[in-house]
Formats: C-alpha cells, sequence, structure tokens
C-alpha cells in the first residue's frame, strides 16, 4: 500500500508543480483537477453551491475516510506530501531517529477546527485561508513561482510559513496535521468511525518498535498494541516497516456484515445532513449580515466573483487563480478588506490588466469564490467602471493626443474625441467592463488620468456595438474622383 | 588530363555553378525579367491574401530582388491584439504564410516573425493564427516582450525621437520585412506601414506622451523596410486599433506592396476612404523625404485579380 500512496502523491507533486510552475496558459481538465480534487475548498463550495466537482471531491474523500481513514492527508494534500518529503530527509539523514508515540492533543484539535469553522460561518474565511492546508500549500507555490504582484507581505508570509512547516515536519512529523489542520480535524472525525481501521495483531505482534518509530502522525502504541486511527494520516510506512505482518486493516469492530453496510449509510446521511444543516446555518447568518463598508475605490474582484460578499466569504486565499492568471493581473495584499479578510486576491490594474477572451482563472477555483464563466460570458461582465480624471490627463490638460487608453479598450467604452483639436479620451462606464487595460497603460504619473472602481456586485456590460459614443473623432470620409486607370483603385 | 587534374576542374565548375545560382536574377539580368523598371508601388484587388502577394511580387520582379540566399529575414506583420483573424486586427495569417514561405524558397538562412503585441504576446500569437501559420511556412517565431531582446539605436534626424530600443533582430537582421494591417486607429487616425514600425520598439508608449506622430515619422528614418506588404484584405474601419466586433470590418480583399512606406501609407489610407492629407505623420514623413505622398508622381502598377 505504501507505494501506492507514495505514487499517487508524487504524481499529484508533479501535477502542482506544473499547474504552479508559472509555464502553463491553458488549464486543462486535468490541471484543473489538482485544485479541484482539494476536500477543504470542495466542501465549502459544496456548502455555498454544490456542483458535481465539489461534491466528487466531497465524496470521495468522505468515503475514503469512512473506508480506510484520512488516505487524503498522505496521497492528495499537497502540505501533506510538502511535510512528508521533510519526514523522508529525516529519516534519510539519520534512520535511528525515531519517532515516538504522543497522546496527542485530538481535544485541541477540535476546538481549533471549531474555532476555523465559526469564523467561516460568521463570514471571516481568514482563519480557514491561513490553515487549510491545499490553500497554504498553494498560496505559497503562487507567491514564489506565479511572478504575479505579491505583497511583500504576503511573500514574506509564504516564507515563513514554508520555513516552518519544513522544520516541523523534519522535527515533529505530522504535528500540524493533529493540531491546526481544519481538513485533518474533518477526517479525523469521520476515521475515528472509519468501517476498517490500522491495528496491531497482538498474537503476531513482537514489540519490535518498528512501526511505531516509522510512525510520523505518532499515533502508534507500541506498548500497548494501540493505534489512535483519528490521528493516523494514512501513510502506510507502519505497513512496510512491520517485518512480523502484524500490523495493518482490520475491520473496526466485530459486526455483521449488513449492519456495517447500514452504519455506513447512516454516517453518509448524518455527514449530508450536517453539511445541509451548516449550510442553511451559514445562508442564515450572511442575511442578517451587512455588506462591506462602500468605499470609493473598492477593490476590483476577478471574473466569477459575482460580488464581494460572495468573493469574501468563499476564498480561501489558494491563491490558484493568482497562478492561472496568463496575465499576471491578480494580485494579491495582505489585508486588502481589512484583517478579516487576509490574502485574498484582487486585480492589480498597476501590475496588468484582464485579458478580454480570456476566463482561466474562473476555471480552476476549487472553493467556489470564482464561478465558472465562460469566455462570451465574461466579454459582458463588468468588474468595475470605468472613471476620467480630465484634470490628471495629459491629452487634456498638456494637448498632448496620448489616447493609448482608447487603443486597449476592448469595448471602445474608452474612445477618441477631440479637445482644442487634439485627440483625448472620453468614457461610457455603462459598456465599460472593468477590465483595467485603460489603468494600466495611462501613462500619466504618479497618478493615473484613468482607473476602473471595484463594484460591490459585478453587473453586467451594455452592448458596446449598439453604444452611442458622442463626439466620437473619425478620419472625414473622402469622395475619390475615379481615376483612369486599370482596375477600380481610389488613386 | 589527369585524374587529380579532373577533380580539380569538377571541383571548380561545381563551384561556379554554385555561385551562379546564388547570385539573385537582377544583378543577371538588368532589373525585371521583363526588362522594365519595377513599379515604385504596386496594388492588386479581388483575390485571397496569398494570389495578391504572389501577383504583386512578380510585378516587383520576384523575390529574389528583395532577398538571397544565406540571409536572415524579419518578416514583422501586425500582432497586437488577442483576437481572431475575421476581427481585423493583425495582418492575415494567410499573408503572413505566403510572405515567409516565398522567403524561405528564396534560400533565406532563417526567417524570423515576432511582434511588440499589446496584448500578452503568447495569447495573441495564438489567437491570431500568425504563429501557425508561419510556423507552418518555416519561420521561427520568437517573442518580443523581453527588455532584454532589445538594444539601444539612435534614431537619425529624430526631431522628438532622437535614440530608442530596438528589437535587435530588427536591428541586426539583412531583409527586413515590414507587413502591417490597414486598420483605423483611435489615437492616429490610420495604422498601416509606418506605424506598424512601433512593434520592433521597446518604450513605444512614451511615444504618445511625446507626441504620437512626430515620433512615427521620426522612426520611419531609422530603418526603411526592405519591402512594405499591406495587407487591406480585411479592413477594420472603426473602433481600431483593437476593434469591438466583426461589424467593425469590411472586405476590401486589397494588397499594397511598395519598398516605400510613405507611399504605401498615402494609397492605404485612400484605400480606407480617407485622405493622407489628414493624417499628420505621413505628412510629417514626407516633408521629411523618407518617400512620397504625392500618388500621382509615382509609378502605379494596378492589378485586378
Amino acid at each position: 500500500m505504501k507505494p501506492a500512496r507514495i505514487i499517487i502523491s508524487l504524481i499529484y507533486a508533479a501535477l502542482f508543480a506544473v499547474f504552479f510552475s508559472g509555464a502553463v496558459h491553458e488549464y486543462n481538465a486535468l490541471l484543473q483537477f489538482v485544485p479541484k480534487s482539494q476536500f477543504m475548498p470542495a466542501l465549502l463550495k459544496s456548502i455555498g453551491g454544490i456542483t458535481i466537482a465539489s461534491f466528487a471531491a466531497v465524496f470521495v474523500t468522505v468515503l475514503a475516510a469512512l473506508f480506510f481513514g484520512r488516505v487524503y492527508c498522505s496521497a492528495v494534500c499537497p502540505l501533506g506530501i510538502f511535510q512528508d518529503f521533510f519526514i523522508f530527509l529525516r529519516y534519510k539523514i539519520n534512520p535511528k531517529n525515531k519517532f515516538k508515540y504522543s497522546k496527542g492533543y485530538f481535544g485541541f484539535h477540535l476546538v481549533m477546527l471549531a474555532a476555523a469553522v465559526l469564523a467561516y460561518a460568521a463570514g471571516v474565511v481568514s482563519v480557514m485561508a491561513v490553515l487549510e492546508p491545499y490553500s497554504a500549500a498553494s498560496r505559497s507555490a503562487a507567491s514564489f513561482f506565479s511572478r504575479s504582484a505579491v505583497s511583500a507581505g504576503v511573500f514574506w508570509y509564504s516564507v515563513f510559513f514554508v520555513l516552518f512547516m519544513a522544520a516541523a515536519a523534519f522535527f515533529k512529523g505530522r504535528l500540524f496535521c493533529n493540531t491546526l489542520c481544519p481538513a485533518g480535524a474533518v477526517l479525523a472525525l469521520i476515521a475515528k468511525k472509519s468501517v476498517y481501521k490500522i491495528k496491531i495483531d497482538a498474537d503476531k505482534c513482537t514489540h519490535c518498535n518498528r512501526c511505531e518509530a516509522a510512525c510520523k502522525a505518532v499515533c502508534i502504541d507500541h506498548k500497548n498494541l494501540k493505534v489512535d486511527f483519528e490521528r493516523c494520516v494514512g501513510c502506510f510506512n507502519c505497513i512496510s516497516a512491520c517485518k512480523d505482518d502484524a500490523i495493518g486493516y482490520e475491520k473496526a469492530s466485530v459486526i455483521k456484515k449488513d449492519n456495517a453496510r447500514r452504519k455506513t449509510i447512516k454516517k453518509l446521511a448524518v455527514f449530508t445532513a450536517a453539511a445541509a444543516g451548516l449550510a442553511l446555518f451559514t445562508k442564515e447568518l450572511f442575511a442578517f449580515k451587512s455588506a462591506i463598508p462602500v468605499k470609493k475605490s473598492a477593490p476590483v474582484l476577478p471574473p466569477g466573483a459575482g460580488s464581494v460578499h460572495h468573493y469574501n466569504s468563499h476564498c480561501t486565499a489558494c491563491h490558484a487563480c493568482v497562478s492561472a492568471c496568463p496575465q499576471k493581473v491578480i494580485g494579491v495584499n495582505m489585508a486588502e478588506f481589512g484583517a478579516l479578510k487576509l490574502m485574498q486576491p484582487v486585480m492589480n490594474y498597476s501590475a496588468s490588466y484582464c485579458l478580454y477572451g480570456c476566463n482561466e482563472c474562473t476555471k480552476v477555483c476549487p472553493a467556489g469564490a470564482l464561478e465558472t464563466v465562460s469566455i462570451k460570458e465574461k466579454k459582458s461582465v463588468q468588474l468595475g467602471r470605468v472613471h476620467l480624471i480630465k484634470e490628471n490627463c495629459i491629452s487634456w490638460s498638456d494637448d498632448k493626443p496620448c489616447t493609448v487608453c482608447t487603443e486597449h479598450c476592448p469595448t471602445k467604452a474608452v474612445y477618441t474625441v477631440l479637445h482644442n483639436n487634439v485627440a483625448a479620451p472620453e468614457i461610457i462606464p455603462d459598456i465599460c467592463i472593468g477590465c483595467g487595460a485603460c489603468e494600466y497603460v495611462c501613462p500619466a504619473a504618479p497618478h493615473k488620468a484613468i482607473f476602473v472602481d471595484g463594484l460591490k456586485k459585478q453587473g453586467k456590460a451594455g452592448d458596446p456595438v449598439k453604444a452611442y459614443r458622442p463626439g466620437e473623432w473619425k478620419l472625414t470620409p473622402v469622395k475619390h474622383e475615379k481615376t483612369p486607370s486599370d482596375g477600380d483603385f481610389p488613386f | 588530363m589527369n585524374r587529380r587534374e579532373f577533380i580539380k576542374k569538377s571541383i571548380q565548375a561545381a563551384a561556379a555553378a554554385g555561385a551562379y545560382t546564388m547570385l539573385p536574377a537582377s544583378k543577371l539580368f538588368g532589373a525585371v525579367p521583363d526588362g522594365k523598371t519595377p513599379p515604385h508601388l504596386v496594388a492588386v484587388k479581388n483575390s485571397t491574401p496569398a494570389k495578391m502577394y504572389a501577383a504583386a511580387l512578380s510585378a516587383m520582379g520576384g523575390i529574389s530582388q528583395f532577398v538571397r540566399r544565406g540571409q536572415t529575414v524579419v518578416v514583422k506583420p501586425n500582432i497586437g491584439w488577442d483576437v481572431t483573424p475575421e476581427l481585423g486586427g493583425n495582418t492575415n495569417p494567410q499573408l503572413v504564410e505566403a510572405v515567409v514561405k516565398s522567403c524561405v524558397d528564396a534560400g533565406a538562412k532563417k526567417v524570423y516573425v515576432f511582434d511588440h503585441t499589446c496584448d500578452n504576446w503568447k495569447k495573441t500569437y495564438k489567437t491570431s493564427g500568425i504563429e501557425d501559420a508561419a510556423k507552418k511556412a518555416g519561420a521561427l517565431v520568437v517573442s518580443a516582450a523581453s527588455e532584454a531582446d532589445y538594444i539601444n539605436v539612435k534614431v537619425p534626424g529624430g526631431k522628438t525621437l532622437k535614440e530608442t530600443k530596438v528589437h535587435k533582430l530588427a536591428a541586426e537582421s539583412d531583409v527586413f520585412i515590414n507587413v502591417p494591417v490597414l486598420k483605423n486607429h483611435g489615437s492616429s487616425g490610420l495604422t498601416i506601414a509606418m506605424k506598424n514600425l512601433m512593434g520592433i520598439v521597446w518604450n513605444r508608449w512614451s511615444w504618445h506622451a511625446t507626441g504620437l506622430h512626430q515620433c512615427i515619422a521620426d522612426f520611419a528614418a531609422y530603418r526603411k523596410p526592405d519591402l512594405n506588404i499591406v495587407d487591406c484584405y480585411r479592413v477594420m474601419k472603426a473602433n481600431g486599433p483593437r476593434g469591438v466586433s466583426k461589424e467593425d470590418v469590411v472586405l476590401m480583399k486589397t494588397l499594397i506592396m511598395s519598398k516605400d512606406m510613405v507611399a504605401a501609407d498615402a494609397a492605404s489610407a485612400k484605400i480606407a476612404g480617407a485622405d493622407p492629407e489628414d493624417i499628420e505623420y505621413i505628412k510629417l514623413a514626407d516633408a521629411k523625404g523618407i518617400g512620397t505622398m504625392n500618388l500621382d508622381s509615382i509609378n502605379i502598377r494596378r492589378i485586378t485579380l
């Protein structure tokens, strides 16, 4: 079983590396699978609005946990795989450096889970964002490799986090997974009731301590022939380590077969009901919550975010969108929405702009913070609205025919008029999609003359083909008298 | 004749034959095959981009007038925007393919295709259809999105633009072929051949702030293309340079070819239904002596297919 776990985890690690390498420009189904198969974002997404992908991810992970415990933690979780690498190093450096059983901190772990869940229910995702293992790993990868505008705060936090996790894994094994990780806690609760559990066969065991020494979750007590299965991360190192075939999966309790099935079904039903209940509970709470206070410069959210409210309450700051964006326009600030909305990505129009015919970010979000939007739909989604400060504009105030903003506008919501016989930009915010191209290219310094202001709720932009652009500058068409030439050329 | 002598003579004969084939036709037969001097400008109508190109090229005396065996060639289309060919925002990919192919057939050592795109370069190369078309014809499609590929150059006689950073392939290649698309342009009126050269410049946006028309005219003196081929197949008549929808585009099935950028721009402007006099950079370039905008004074070959 251990080789199978290692192969799956290496495949995951490879896909993960490709995803965050920054070399990919089209996120196909295989790459989308990397974030979308992750347990916690999929669970949160299912609560907000279930999709086939999110249901499948939750279902498979929970089903696996119901039968075999927390196999997700070793095979799929990128942070788990990351830690395992350092645990592997620890073993390679000194094979005598053994792990030793500890009673663990399951109570504390549950308290941490409760804190994360309550905060989430209250609309504060940042606890989840900091602790959720996939998001933490993926965010760190994005900080290092996506070459996006990541704020120094997020970057240094990622540096700290990666070093901390490496050191913690090296010295303490999977301690994070059994004290802080919310995904680990949920799966631990399920694993407690698992149909099959790893057990030690008292008749075969020679008390050689190999299994306990190999257990990075420090949940095997060989002296008392005990395995704390809720803390087991399903790495199967113990099974390979045992020379006497004394440790392995066993039926959890001696019960009749149909009983076991009934029990499983019951567990699934309870789980579904609990999830539905949590969904109702959270929806109820959100309804009473007031939205983010209106600022003159609200941040612009990536496409598919829908509204500030929806986005803030779903995004776990995994930064898959940051990595997926070919334009590198999705940037990250430490606390753009205040301390309670840590590290959620927003559009950074000083770094780049949103490409008209691109929807890559909406394809990869595993938490449902960005819903999938087709390219056709995206072309009329209004992320924000354009504002023009004529006093800052070199065409309006310095008589230089710039209008580079009008060139880049894909809907000609920014178009050219004549001012003092000089080409100058004019705007129609109603047909603006808020892509930020105008803001990005505006050469006015130090303050831009044209910018996109964010919206509390992303709207629908008007039809650019039908729009009337008052005063639009056009070359005067010339009637050419026919030349006595061969062919009908106007010269 | 002994064996050694025979081998020596054979090698000499082979070398002579090789040298003969390497010389361009013009060097052997005078100007063009039919003995006439080539026209100053060729205008072709009514066919596919590739066929119009072939017709114009043969009127100009064939590709051997421009490309010789072993030379490096830069073919510079307009690949500005992440839009499909039907929107007329970039040079027609079939035209680029035909141009590249003729250069390859002429024995060019390497044919490079690139543009300093406005939108994301990888997406734009792909969506425009130009990357695939040029590669198919044997071109090396390279990036122009990194400042490291640009070198500082002086602009001779520049009034506003005195020096700038130019893509090193455009600066160093033996042959430079400009393949712009004719389209409406919100800032300059029309973008054609001279304006297309902004795509070999790194910091072209500063031109907007310092005076776009003067900079375009100034830069035209930097390196006059060996040949300009203006794609007027699908012409974007409004909402340029990016275009909003297909409704901005008119199918005109025309192609303009000239070694003179100013003449090419003047003729193309008329194709677009505009008066070249209304486009300042054409007037400025004419005044600087880059070329002539007076179409009555030049030898024009008009071909309707």
